[in-house]
């Protein structure tokens, strides 16, 4: 499980980079895109992956088995900012591109 | 002691006064050159007390406590003695270069340049702190680096002086790093501290290190070839440096440390050895010289020779030399460079060979040169007298062989101003009148002061005893003119008679050809140093992204590389859970996805792709027990394909590529070494306090059941504060790139799809309570301001697609910039009003209604929607009107 989730994240990186070097501004954004989709799913899983344990306390379940919400709320953020980023990063695609 | 800020504060101010009056400054040069040429000597003056008898005057303020940097400054009788000189010789400079420039508009900069390199000097002379001499000694190497190059319109110009600057910054460093050693090891940064230190044995790196320093100002062999080339400064300039101040820090360095550092074995040798050799290859070049100021840099470099030699010796009669022989030679020094540029003022031209006979005709000019040279050559009774007999005296007691090796370099000395005397004093006849008075006047001041000199040590052979002394002299410090016939006499008048000798071949014999081989090696490297530069930044930098992000993450997969500990991974938990097969459906399709974004050139190919990614990505993130990253995630990623759909459509096909094998290997490195690092990751077990803390605390502490949210909006609220600031400006950002939505013309009606209008409405509909609920619900479950913003602007996303005549340009710019407002001020108030509650900024503060729990975060998170909101229309209604 972890072996496959690991790979599957390789594999996202070694596609950004392959379209990072790809040369053109379209390829740095696609490329950046699926860079940060990795860097998301990296710090998820260097938390520790658990499945039926989210975050949620009151519940019934005890604190030890819930997932670690810290790297979820780091990505949530990262979500939103990387969106943002992205945002920006087309602005001056199309500024440059005029 | 106020007196001595005060006087450290007057060159300053005669700066800032030349700097801010420039007008009034050059309206009246010689009212302005008088004035600054009072002030200077009256400074001067008021220092005589001091270098003639007064006590040892010490003062500090902390400044830098932890370096042990402090506003210290010393006045001992020497220090005091030398801060004679530079502000009377000072004074005369002014004044000369208030006339030589006169009707030049820039001498206020001349001024100001010239005011803030007196006070660096005397900084170095008075500066008690290790760090402030360096600070100052820096000062003087970049205000000379500045003067050199005063007429930097011409190219010669520039070069000699970045070559000075070069040379000496060099040194500077070296000296900081000796300073930064001899304070390890003393553990004092205080100059008379380390004075007064009696048995330490000063480390070899330090004292190798404050030696070059010192070599490299004061232009000793091999540093010396950017002393003649300095003299592209004016005449004022090179008068000023070459007699009292910048060449002079160098030895004034080694005198003062030399009673402490002589200790070590390396001093003595070294600094007498560079010293002769520095006579040397100034003899070299001067001999067969032609140019007058070429001539007098070239006598400068000998004497900074001996000064050296004498520094080195370090013994006490060798300090009293070095006292007398730096004030006799600052006193003949700066008349005969005045001089040198008043005939170049009258008659045209510096060459000795066309100036025959002018001192005739310059009467007063003449009179300056003839005390001048005397003094130079060491005739009884001038200062100059005294600072040879003193020389040879020290030499004598140290090592007669010493002496006479001195003696000799002496001759040659003595052959250039023979050689100067000769032509200037005797032959050939040309009319010429007086040059202004001003000029004349500088010119005569400090060779008043050598006879000035003169006289008062005939009168009190103790004069400068006090000087002496506090330099580390010991033993008969009384300076008298006759010793009776003994060995040092004899010396010198044998330099005085092969002088002469050697001045009469010179007239016979070919002269020395000038070769300047040091000046053509230190082109060479600044040339072979310049040539690897741009070669490293032509190898590094083609122009190229591509090339750039090779490096990049060359550099970064080689750190992280390093960083795997192989041995670890026994302990990997690879675990094989029973829902492993609905996971492996997953996997496959996020594979084919990815692939196909990666090697797309479609357009639309990619938008398919990249909007699978994202929703098996989401799909993931549910999986693992993240419910509102999966709900973020697929918001986010409709968002995202709307705005890409926007941008890509329009954007160019690819320009420059890496080579094709090259991006398989750097993509294919990559992702290995990312999976590797993950699973590295998976291994370690470490404890989650943070984490702990959090879900430990999220119910009782925030009344909240989702701690993701909890954590966004309360434990590290600061951080989401600061996210939605960002957020704000970029989206600032994107208006100012794009421009206002108004200037533009409204969009081409387009074909529209009935059923997307209609359903979209139907749909906005369901879509308002939703929003609503999700935001309500996200402090106790997947939910909160960040999804149920994006899902607003997704629906809003929807609506403008469907071209709802509600959502016109103006609107969405209308309330984007006003949701933006409304949320960072609500988020605002969310976070000051605990303040006014007198807790800590962004407290929560909470309402309690039975089971209801209504707190400022959850005002918070309202602002968070609002921004998140305001932020992602203003970049849907700058897309969407790109969309063809």
């Amino acid at each position: 499980m972890e072996l496959l989730v690991a790979a599957t994240i390789g594999l996202l990186v070694a596609a950004g980079l392959y379209r990072l070097l790809g040369g053109c501004r379209v390829d740095l954004i696609i490329g950046l895109i699926l860079l940060s989709q990795a860097a998301n799913l990296v710090i998820l899983a260097s938390g520790g992956l658990k499945s039926n344990a989210a975050p949620l306390v009151g519940r019934g379940q005890s604190l030890e088995t819930l997932a670690d919400p810290l790297p979820q709320a780091l990505v949530l953020t990262a979500i939103v900012i990387g969106f943002g980023i992205l945002a920006f990063l087309l602005t001056l695609l199309i500024r440059s591109s005029k | 002691m106020t007196s001595l800020f005060l006087l450290l504060v007057l060159p300053l101010g005669t700066a800032l006064h030349a700097a801010l009056l420039a007008p009034i400054v050059r309206r009246f040069p010689s009212l302005t050159g008088v004035f600054l040429t009072f002030l200077f000597v009256a400074g001067a003056g008021s220092l005589l007390p001091q270098a003639t008898g007064g006590a040892f005057v010490h003062w500090s303020i902390p400044w830098v406590e932890a370096l042990e940097i402090d506003l210290a400054l010393r006045l001992t009788p020497f220090t005091a003695w030398f801060g004679f000189l530079v502000l009377f010789l000072g004074g005369c400079v002014h004044l000369f270069a208030c006339t030589y420039f006169a009707g030049d508009i820039r001498l206020p900069a001349l001024l100001t340049l010239l005011g803030l390199f007196t006070a660096a000097m005397l900084g170095v002379l008075w500066s008690d702190n290790f760090y402030l001499l360096f600070l100052f000694w820096e000062g003087t190497s970049l205000l000379s680096f500045l003067l050199v190059g005063f007429h930097h319109e011409t190219d010669q110009s520039r070069r000699k002086a970045s070559q000075a600057l070069l040379v000496t910054m060099l040194g500077g460093a070296a000296l900081l790093a000796g300073m930064v050693l001899l304070h390890q090891q003393t553990g004092t940064a205080s100059l008379s501290e380390l004075l007064g230190l009696v048995d330490f044995a000063p480390g070899t790196a330090a004292v190798i290190l404050i030696m070059v320093g010192a070599m490299t100002k004061s232009a000793q062999w091999p540093f010396h070839f950017w002393l003649p080339n300095a003299m592209v400064g004016p005449t004022p300039v090179s008068a000023y440096l070459h007699s009292a101040t910048m060449v002079k820090a160098g030895v004034f360095l080694l005198a003062t440390l030399a009673p402490v550092l002589a200790r070590h074995p390396a001093w003595t040798p070294t600094l007498v050895t560079a010293g002769l050799l520095t006579v040397a290859s100034s003899l070299v070049r001067g001999l067969g010289a032609d140019d007058l100021k070429t001539l007098l840099a070239c006598t400068t470099l000998a004497a900074l020779g001996f000064l050296t030699a004498l520094a080195g010796l370090g013994t006490p009669a060798a300090l009293l030399a070095f006292v007398i022989y730096l004030t006799a030679h600052a006193l003949y020094k700066a008349p005969l460079f005045l001089a040198a540029g008043n005939l170049e003022k009258r008659f045209g031209t510096r060459r000795l060979s066309e100036l025959g006979g002018v001192a005739r005709h310059l009467p007063m000019t003449g009179l300056v040169v003839l005390l001048s040279t005397l003094s130079l050559i060491g005739v009884f009774p001038l200062p100059g007298f005294l600072g040879k007999e003193y020389l040879l005296k020290a030499a004598w007691k140290a090592s007669p062989a010493l002496a006479f090796l001195l003696a000799l370099a002496a001759a040659g000395v003595l052959a250039i101003g023979f050689r100067i005397l000769f032509a200037l004093a005797f032959p050939g006849s040309r009319p010429a009148e007086e040059v202004p008075r001003g000029m004349t006047v500088a010119t005569l001041l400090p060779a008043l002061g050598a006879l000035a000199v003169v006289v008062a040590i005939a009168v009190d052979p103790q004069l400068l005893a006090p000087a002496a002394v506090s330099l580390g002299s010991t033993g008969p410090v009384e300076l008298t003119f006759w010793h009776g016939w003994t060995a040092p006499l004899f010396l010198g008048l044998g330099a005085i008679a092969l002088a002469l000798v050697l001045t009469r071949l010179l007239t016979v014999l070919p002269a020395i050809p000038d070769g300047p081989i040091f000046d053509r090696a230190f082109d060479a490297l600044i040339g072979l140093l310049r040539r690897t530069a741009s070669r490293c930044a032509r190898l590094l930098s083609d122009g190229k992204l591509v090339t750039h992000l090779v490096i990049i993450l060359a550099c970064v997969g080689v750190l992280s590389l390093l960083s795997l500990d192989l041995h670890l991974w026994s302990t990997l938990p690879l675990t094989w859970r029973g829902d492993l097969f609905i996971f492996l459906g997953l996997i496959p399709l996020l594979i084919i996805a990815t692939l196909i974004a990666a090697r797309s050139e479609s357009t639309v190919a990619i938008l398919v792709s990249l909007g699978f990614v994202g929703f098996l990505i989401a799909l993931i993130f549910l999986w693992f027990s993240a419910p509102d990253l999966a709900l973020t995630q697929l918001m986010a990623e409709t968002l995202i394909l709307f705005l890409l759909a926007g941008a890509l459509a329009k954007a160019e096909r690819r320009d420059s590529s890496a080579p094709g094998r090259l991006r398989l290997i750097v993509a294919g490195l990559g992702g290995l070494l990312t999976t590797a690092l993950i699973l590295k990751a998976m291994t370690l077990e470490w404890d989650h306090p943070v984490s702990d803390f959090h879900l430990r605390q999220s119910k009782p502490a925030a009344f909240g059941a989702n701690v993701v949210n909890v954590i966004l909006v309360d434990f590290r609220a600061i951080d989401t504060f600061g996210e939605i600031i960002v957020l704000a400006i970029a989206a600032m950002g994107a208006n100012a790139a794009l421009g206002a939505a108004r200037k533009r013309a409204p969009l081409p009606s387009a074909e529209y799809s009935p059923l997307l209008t209609t359903g979209s409405r139907l749909l906005l509909y369901f879509l308002i309570p939703a929003i609503l609920w999700i935001f309500w619900r996200g402090h106790n479950a997947p939910g909160g301001g960040f999804i149920a913003a994006l899902l607003a602007a997704a629906g809003i996303g929807m609506s403008l697609l469907a071209s709802r005549p509600r959502y016109t340009p103006a609107f969405m710019r209308k309330m984007s910039h006003r949701f933006l407002v409304v949320g960072l001020a609500l988020a605002t108030l969310a976070s000051l009003m605990p303040l006014a509650a007198g807790r800590p900024f962004l407290t929560g503060l909470w309402l309690h209604f039975g089971g209801l729990h209504l707190g400022s975060p959850l005002l918070f998170d309202l602002g968070v929607f609002f921004a998140v909101l305001g932020f992602s229309m203003n970049y849907l209604r700058h897309f969407h009107q790109r969309t063809p």
